[in-house]
């Protein structure tokens, strides 16, 4: 889908670099009094909604020493339904507020008929859907006076109506919406296990031009498939799988991300210093 | 069938336990895949959505949970979750009506004092996220003279909420907060015949926090909420109370910040 509106224009990729780290709570303290040499926080934008309070004062100090990048859960861009007025004057909010240097939500849907799931549901992948998804993002995007950029979901399910795959899906969908790709390196790796595909060459396949972002995080092995849980830490394949997006995308922003059990901030280091490590080997390609 | 319809089923699947499903149309709108059948595909999402918004509970009535016990508290949750699908967009306001639940939830009659406990935990909640406001400072009342006084209309702090409970609430709380997993161990006890208890939640500065309050001092913040001006408010609690308490009460009050300036 062409687009006849000039599109928002996003902050410079180069203000984000190096591997950062999520913002909990659990770590506030830790970070506001050691002052952690960590480039930028992503920020799970949806717990900062509230009126005021500890969130906000302390989410106030962290932006005072470190750049944020915003993620959010609750966009529901995948709903057949317009954008979610009220939640998207909060985020708005939020923007003007906090000056983050990326947004992001998912390549999925959360809620239908004012009944809320809080969870990436998933998407048939047709073109209707694409079509659909593609309109929602622009209209986020336009609403917000800036380029988003889509997560790749993890899946374990399908669709009869999905003729497309979950690939030619993402690439239709951005394409259409001219946004930017969050690539997930663990969700790429759970759904190709759950779904027998080889996410090598779905790494291979995705729009180099358009991947903005990486993420890591840790999956369980549930015996019949794996979880995408960010509770533990990086899994080997998924390392390997890094190291091949590094050489891909070259050198661009990667987060660790950990949301339940959620250990001392020292483990969320070493970590991020694990994924330095590939970040810096990583070659240019 | 259409995205939007689609969804819908999905979406109410998602609020439904077990198998089979009531309505198990969306069942047939999914591919078999080697490692899952449609229906497990289905349950790990479904595991995903209540477990989730379980965990909110979880993290949002931590006393009650104390109170009741983890096991039990899960089984509460799951049974909430399943009858009463969120309705915002927002996590912060699920389990607004949990406390009601628990009210009509036949087994927890044999703890009674559990809906006043998740009562408070609701207003801990609310209080947390509530908006930030200028307090009411001594020194601006110091300023006034004796009529301007009498005509002043404080206001409650957004984030103040008053539970009466006909339960010793306040020790209840108190043990349970504590982490204590049992009321009945000798050494953490409460005996549920020391009588009423009223409790005041509220917010001052970045703390959240909960006391004691006599039933003077519930009698004095529901006369604040009817805006009744100072001197009204003072007149009519002297009837009934000795000055000292009064004005101790409003002392109090005013040390805790809980009126707006």
């Amino acid at each position: 889908m062409m687009n006849d509106k000039p599109m928002p224009v996003s902050m410079p990729n180069s203000s984000l670099e190096g591997v950062g780290i999520g913002l909990r709570s659990k770590h506030y303290q830790h970070i506001l009094a050691t002052k952690p040499d960590i480039p930028w926080f992503e920020v799970l934008t949806d717990n900062y909604m509230g009126k005021g309070g500890q969130p906000l004062h302390y989410l106030e100090q962290v932006a005072e020493t470190y750049p944020l990048s915003f993620h959010c859960v609750g966009m529901s861009l995948g709903s057949a339904e317009p954008l979610n007025k009220p939640y998207f004057k909060k985020l708005k909010g939020l923007i003007e507020r906090f000056q983050p240097r990326h947004i992001s939500d998912h390549l999925s849907w959360g809620s239908i008929n004012g009944i809320h799931g809080h969870d990436l549901l998933p998407m048939p992948y047709t073109e209707e859907a694409a079509r659909h998804i593609a309109q929602k993002i622009d209209a986020a995007q336009d609403f917000l006076g800036r380029r988003i950029l889509i997560e790749n979901v993890s899946s374990y399910l399908a669709f009869k109506d999905s003729y497309l795959t979950e690939l030619e899906f993402l690439c239709d969908v951005v394409q259409r919406a001219d946004c930017e790709l969050l690539c997930d390196v663990n969700n790429i790796y759970v759904s190709a296990r759950n779904h027998d595909f080889d996410a090598a060459d779905y790494l291979h396949r995705l729009p180099k031009e358009k991947v903005k972002e990486l993420h890591l995080a840790g999956y369980e092995d549930q015996g019949t498939h794996l979880l995408d849980t960010h509770g533990s830490a990086v899994h080997e394949p998924v390392w390997a799988l890094y190291k091949e997006a590094i050489s891909r995308f070259g050198k661009i922003p990667t987060l660790i991300e950990w949301d339940t059990d959620i250990p001392e901030f020292d483990v969320l280091q070493q970590e991020r210093e694990k994924a330095l490590r590939y970040w810096n080997a990583g070659a240019f390609s | 069938m259409n995205l939007k319809e689609l969804q819908r089923q999905f979406l109410a699947a998602m609020y439904q336990g077990g198998q089979p499903l009531l309505d198990d149309s969306i069942i047939g709108q999914l591919s078999p895949q080697q490692r899952l059948s449609p229906e497990q595909q289905l349950a790990v999402y479904q595991g995903s959505v209540q477990g989730g918004l379980a965990g909110a509970l979880a993290d949002i009535f931590p006393r009650l949970k104390q109170g009741v016990g983890v096991r039990f508290f899960d089984a509460l949750a799951t049974r909430y979750v399943l009858e009463h699908p969120s309705r915002s967009h927002s996590l912060d306001d699920y389990g607004e009506s949990f406390a009601e639940f628990c009210r009509n939830f036949g087994p927890l009659e044999r703890v009674p004092y559990s809906v006043d406990l998740a009562r408070i935990d609701w207003s801990w909640h609310r209080a947390f996220h509530s908006k930030n406001t200028q307090v009411l400072r001594v020194d601006s009342l110091l300023a006034m003279n004796e009529e301007q006084l009498n005509e002043q209309v404080v206001e409650l702090h957004p984030s103040v909420h008053i539970i009466e409970s006909k339960f010793p609430i306040y020790q209840i709380w108190n043990l349970c907060e504590q982490d204590c997993q049992a009321l009945s161990s000798s050494n953490n006890s409460v005996d549920l015949n020391d009588g009423a208890e009223s409790v005041l939640v509220w917010r001052q500065g970045l703390q959240t926090q909960v006391e004691r309050l006599s039933p003077l001092e519930v009698r004095f913040l529901k006369c604040v909420k009817l805006n009744m001006p100072l001197g009204a408010v003072f007149e009519e609690l002297l009837t009934n109370n000795p000055d000292c308490a009064v004005m101790q009460s409003f002392s109090r009050f005013l040390g805790l910040e809980i009126f707006t300036a």
